[in-house]
């Protein structure tokens, strides 16, 4: 069979299994092998399948993922989202998506300290949505929300993408870390602006008749996850700053301060301060239970681990199965084919970089985001700099897209995280995106036209 | 078959528990020393390695019996009950294929690394082929649980960890 | 093409799975190498090299090629030394002065010792080169010309037998992957480096360590190149020979001079780096009184790590490498890249 032809049967196949439900890891791994039988045989694809698995999972930087949704998982159940949550919406009651806007700043906040969307995303989601739903916002937004915001984790530094990046180019680490914090603020604030104008439309005053299934879905969200903390300030939302329990706003920048003084005082590195935020999170939980005995606590200790282990197992199957899957387009030289029918097209060089990148949104919508970088730069980064563009802005861009990628059906695999997390459904979440990617487009777009925004901080440290 | 299944998940989840609590213990370890005595504790990044792959292959079956992998609902739910059932049977059935494959194909694997004692070089020679066969035993697990679930389909049961208690039927949506 | 089947008319290509990056010299090596056999082979041997990490990781190309996902894996042994006991041997300090003479010693041991015939055997894999990845360059804050200046810093290098060498001077060792280093530097996790000259300017560290040393401990690590078992066996005996022609020149001296010729716009990118401080090399006399605080401990402990991962008569091995490099020191020298470098900062 032709390779072209094997290429369609498998998206085709992978559709179709994602259709009938199988879960999507295992349909990744299984329309990958099949197209790696079909092309090489099948003892190249189970050779595939014997050394993928242990290669995406035997690598240090990668413990980042499990401690990252450990930390969010113990600052939760410490209750500090919820005291959190419960001074901001008091505090941005008058602002039209006040909340909404918390998240997103919260989710940069947090970027500063991940490396990792994925963290980010486990992080907040496990944080921020059930009080979201609490305030009214409706569990598709939110949900989209957090998986959207969670790209900034790539985009400002620190940040494992742009190092790769870097290291697989020859750009300097330094100008492509610097690189990412201009594109990321102006994400955010797009993000933000967009909820503070769909806020009044879409959010219900809570307790309100617009919000028929509120309480059931909070209940659905908690209960799914073990979460029994979240009844305290549902019914009513307290009139006086002073009644309310300040010590989770605390904690949290305790929390903030740590890690990222961490970091940035080089106690730890970026990976290690997963970890040490896991750490200091736990103790926080022991002080919030420390008086209600020792059977209370094991339970909320052993219920966070064993959240976090279904939750790490379920993120990293996905990687495994995609990872299968790229090796498949990979031995079908799919990119190299695409590479080269956009190059002989004969565009202009603006048109033919504008699509290259634009091809990179089909590939994130089945791959997971650093198959995709290894996959695509050393086909895009010689033909773009021969071209005379800057290598920086061509990182950031191609860092933009597959992001985008993180966030879309059928592989999205930030919305798993977040629906992983919080118990939202999939499907919902798929659908809020929908706004936020067109959002994002424009974002890249104006970053396409305007190389200074990306460029300029990079300069002064260059 | 369940019982069984519910039997070999739940202390692996237990034991992929441990292993999330020996990465956080580990690295924080590795971080005090390393800012006390100015140097890393040999073996650790090895050590913290293998707890990942362990965390990730002992939680599978765990993740599965708790439902938290995840699926799309593309069309089962637009289905009759019974249509959704047949093509659900068919995923897991499939599911059974791949994952049976990835049991037969990770266990040569890790028998490979046993006999050549496979080893990663770093401050000390940490083997690798218990690693290896957490790959092997994870799979199985959930191929297991997979093998539950196309029997519970052909009987008319939910799902293993299925929060709705009624296969074939995803939530319905209730936004407007 | 997998497994060197043949197309229509004749030809045969031949699927590679690399570690090299573009534009870095043991990529130039490597394209060398397929650009030989070519021509020479008048095209009916041809080689798709995909885009590096792609098919297979780094860590994994050996296993590729062995098991045939690649006919041909280019990358380095010491990711998975339990596969390559026979080039760990590089590793030891002060053993190996010369890229050349390690490329032809390392390429005569590997074929003539019985033991070393055993493991390619084992592995399924015929080699076809190994070339070092450069002399061992120190990177550090402050200038280091002697063990006393390495004592009470923390070091990241990698490989067994440097991190004990580096304990030898009162230095310690921190645990770092080679992505994580920039950062881990930047941030003081470690304070300084062992790396070829490629860690200065791929992994970009001369942005943030100003001074860089030649200690005199030689070169440490290779990149291989093998090809698999069956796809060797499974080429004509002309086509066979074509192969093994061009890794002859390649052993010989072709391929340390691709190499240099690679490496030397890498010596202007360091000297020409703005935060740049001193590129040097040790004395003598520093570089003797360190070799002698690590003795022969080493060489006994990479006897014992060898013959453990099933190179059988390991100091056999050690002697016969060691001698071939001897006769090849005399041989025509190439001028090692670093070398020459760091001729150029003392001469500026
Ligand atoms: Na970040
Ligand atoms: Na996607």
């Amino acid at each position: 069979m032709d390779p072209n032809t094997i290429v369609l049967l498998v998206v085709v196949l992978l559709v179709a299994l994602l259709a009938i439900r199988m879960p999507v890891a295992l349909a990744l791994a299984l329309a990958g092998a099949t197209g790696l039988a079909l092309l090489q045989g099948t003892d190249f694809a189970t050779n595939m399948l014997a050394t993928e698995p242990f290669a995406q999972t035997n690598e240090f930087t990668l413990t980042i993922i499990p401690m990252f949704i450990l930390m969010g998982v113990f600052a939760v159940r410490a209750r500090i989202a919820e005291q959190v949550y419960a001074v901001a919406s008091h505090l941005l009651r008058r602002l039209p998506g006040g909340l909404g806007v918390a998240t997103v700043m919260a989710c940069a906040g947090f970027a500063a300290v991940s490396g990792s969307s994925i963290g980010t995303a486990a992080t907040m989601s496990r944080l921020s949505i059930t009080e979201m739903r609490r305030a009214g916002y409706p569990e598709s937004i939110a949900g989209a929300l957090v998986a959207v915001a969670g790209t900034l984790g790539v985009l400002i530094p620190p940040s494992v993408f742009l190092v790769l990046y870097a290291i697989m180019t020859g750009e300097s680490v330094a100008a492509m870390l610097a690189a990412g914090i201009v594109p990321g603020i102006i994400s955010a604030l797009a993000y933000a602006t967009f909820i503070m104008a769909v806020a009044p439309k879409l959010v219900a005053k809570p307790g309100s008749a617009d919000a028929p299934n509120l309480d059931s879905a909070v209940e659905a969200a908690a209960g799914g996850t073990g979460s029994e903390s979240t009844r305290v300030t549902a019914t009513a939302t307290p009139t006086k700053l002073r009644d309310l329990e300040m010590r989770g706003l605390v904690r949290v920048a305790l929390l903030f301060f740590i890690v990222l003084g961490g970091i940035y005082s080089g106690f730890f590195t970026p990976t290690e301060s997963a970890a040490m935020g896991a750490l200091v999170a736990a103790v926080m939980l022991i002080l919030e239970f420390r008086r209600q005995g020792f059977a209370t606590l094991y339970e909320k200790f052993t219920g966070a681990l064993k959240e976090t282990a279904g939750t790490t197992s379920m993120v990293f199957a996905i990687v495994v199965g995609s990872a299968i899957l790229s090796k498949f387009f990979v031995t079908a030289r799919l990119p190299q084919t695409a590479t080269s029918s956009i190059s002989a097209l004969d565009f202009s060089p603006h048109l033919t970089i504008a699509l290259l990148l634009l091809m990179l949104v089909p590939l994130g919508m089945a791959l997971e985001s650093i198959s995709i970088l290894v996959i695509s730069v050393p086909l895009l980064y010689p033909i773009a700099t021969s071209m005379g563009f800057d290598g920086v802005w061509l990182g950031i861009l191609i860092v933009k897209l597959i992001e985008i990628g993180m966030v879309t059906p059928p592989v999205g695999i930030n919305c798993y995280v977040v629906a992983g997390t919080s118990g939202v459904n999939v499907e919902r979440i798929f659908r809020g995106v929908a706004p936020f990617v067109a959002i994002e487009l424009a974002v890249v777009a104006v970053l396409f036209a305007f190389p200074e925004l990306i460029l300029w901080l990079p300069s002064l440290v260059r | 078959m369940d019982r069984i299944a519910r039997a070999i998940a739940a202390p692996l989840g237990i034991l992929a528990s441990i292993s999330t609590i020996v990465m956080m213990l580990g690295i924080s370890a590795d971080v005090a020393y390393r800012n006390i005595a100015g140097e890393s504790i040999a073996g650790v990044l090895e050590l913290t390695e293998s707890a990942l792959v362990a965390t990730v292959f002992f939680g599978l079956a765990y993740a599965g019996t708790s439902g938290t992998h995840i699926a799309v609902d593309l069309l089962t739910s637009r289905l009759p009950e019974k249509a959704a059932r047949g093509l659900m049977l068919l995923a897991w059935v499939l599911g059974c294929v791949i994952l049976g494959w990835l049991v037969y194909a990770s266990f040569g694997q890790a028998v490979d690394s046993f006999e050549r004692n496979e080893l990663r070089m770093g401050l000390v020679s940490w083997p690798l082929w218990p690693a290896r066969w957490f790959v092997v035993v994870g799979f199985a697990a959930l191929l297991l649980v997979a093998m539950v679930n196309v029997a519970r389909l052909l009987t008319g049961r939910p799902l293993m960890g299925d929060p709705n208690g009624e296969a074939g039927s995803g939530d319905a949506p209730t936004e407007s | 093409a997998c497994g060197g089947g043949a197309d229509d008319d004749g030809s045969t290509e031949l699927t590679v799975a690399t570690a090299a990056q573009p534009d870095t010299p043991s990529n130039q090596v490597m394209q060398w190498y397929f650009n030989q056999v070519e021509e020479r082979s008048n095209g009916q041997l041809t080689f798709d090299v995909l885009p590096p990490d792609s098919l297979c990781e780094a860590d994994e190309v050996a296993e590729c090629t062995q098991d045939g996902r690649a006919d041909v894996g280019v990358s380095i042994p010491d990711y998975t030394p339990q596969m390559f006991p026979t080039d760990t041997v590089v590793s030891i300090p002060f053993t190996a002065d010369n890229a050349h003479a390690v490329t032809q010693a390392l390429d005569k041991a590997n074929t003539e010792h019985e033991g070393a015939q055993q493991v390619w055997e084992q592995n399924g894999l015929v080699p076809v080169s190994h070339w070092p990845v450069g002399r061992l360059m120190l990177g550090s804050p402050e200038e280091v010309d002697s063990m006393a200046d390495m004592q009470g810093q923390r070091w990241r290098v990698s490989g067994p037998y440097l991190q004990s060498a580096v304990e030898e001077t009162g230095g310690s060792n921190v645990a770092l992957t080679a992505p994580e280093t920039y950062e881990g530097i930047e941030r003081g996790v470690a304070d300084a480096v062992g790396f070829a000259i490629d860690g200065a300017i791929d992994y970009k560290l001369m942005e943030l360590l100003p001074y860089w040393t030649d200690p005199g401990t030689g070169h440490y690590s290779t990149f291989g190149m093998w090809m698999n078992q069956s796809t060797y066996d499974g080429l004509p005996e002309d086509m066979q020979e074509v192969v093994d022609n061009a890794a002859e020149d390649l052993n010989t001296g072709d391929g340390v001079e691709q190499f240099a010729e690679g490496a030397a716009g890498q010596c202007d990118t360091l000297l020409e780096g703005e935060e740049i401080e001193g590129v040097d090399r040790w004395s003598e006399e520093a570089t003797q009184e360190w070799e002698d605080a690590v003795g022969d401990d080493l060489s006994e402990q990479w006897t014992s790590d060898a013959e453990d991962a099933g190179l059988e008569d390991a100091s056999g091995y050690l002697d016969m490498y060691t001698s071939a490099l001897e006769e090849s020191e005399d041989a025509e020298l190439i001028e090692d890249p670093v070398v020459q470098c760091i001729d150029r900062a003392e001469d500026e």
